[in-house]
């Protein structure tokens, strides 16, 4: 946090926050002025809630969040759903893990995959599974957002 | 396997190359969306999309103009989107030298 540049302040907000901001805009516009019951997903982080010691990314994932709602409310009443997903630990992409710390630290026993996201995903888009659900944020992280610092009574 | 619970639909996620945005892509594919991806990474990205019959863009969100240069191209390719995936890199390897994870019961939410 104390070691965060602005540079990679205005990098991180311009890729995660206003990149999310212009094109949820005009996709936005888009389906409205085209009556198209659309749906959006953001991928938002568990980091939105809980600080990382990455001032930069936490934050830009919190404005993110904000985005979202703020998206679900205008769009909302043209017939458009926008809902985010907090992964939890997914190794791969740009994700580094180390495992063995990690592991122990979720509840489900394991870190997670892309797949387990898209197909949260799916369901999110999908009106079968969400059609009366907007602004929402499912937590897909197999539980670790539940480890906190008190001890278990073991 | 094709479900086909977004047939018909045209979607655009972003972040497709590789982790989750690439899983995202596979999984509407797999549904029977029509993909329209797009990644700061051109030669993955442009394969990932072949993979799964999409289209591929390129685009480097960290430059201003680029959200809006996307969507254009993506309007010209594909017509309509009715789905969009907005899902940016976790972070760049330098940044993430600035976490550690705590040594015991660290609170990792």
């Amino acid at each position: 946090m104390l070691e965060a540049t602005a540079a990679q302040w205005d990098t991180r907000l311009t890729i995660n926050l206003c990149a999310g901001f212009l094109l949820g805009q005009a996709v936005g516009r888009h389906m409205r002025d085209n009556a198209v019951r659309g749906r959006m997903v953001f991928m938002t982080s568990l980091h939105a809630y809980a600080p990382r010691d990455l001032a930069h990314y936490s934050a830009s994932k919190a404005g993110l969040t904000m985005l979202m709602k703020e998206l679900a409310r205008a769009l909302g009443p043209h017939g458009i759903r926008v809902n985010a997903l907090a992964p939890g630990s997914i190794p791969g992409g740009g994700s580094v893990v180390d495992m063995s710390t990690m592991e122990r630290m979720i509840p489900l026993g394991r870190t997670g995959t892309p797949e387990d996201i898209a197909e949260m995903a799916v369901a999110r888009l999908c009106d079968r599974f969400s059609a009366y659900v907007t602004r929402t944020t499912v937590a897909v992280d197999g539980g670790m957002a539940l480890y906190n610092w008190l001890p278990s009574r073991t | 396997m094709i479900r086909g619970l977004l047939q018909g639909d045209t979607a655009l996620v972003t972040g497709a190359a590789s982790g989750i945005g690439r899983g995202v892509a596979r999984a509407l594919a797999a549904e029977g969306a029509h993909v329209v991806a797009s990644d700061v990474n051109a030669d993955a990205g442009a394969t990932r999309a072949r993979e799964i019959g999409g289209r591929f863009i390129t685009a480097d969100l960290s430059q201003p103009d680029a959200p809006a240069a996307l969507f254009d191209a993506a309007i010209d390719a594909v017509g309509k989107p009715s789905i969009s995936c907005i899902a940016p890199r976790p972070v760049d390897t330098k940044q993430r030298r600035c976490w550690k994870p705590p040594r015991r019961n660290g609170t990792l939410g």
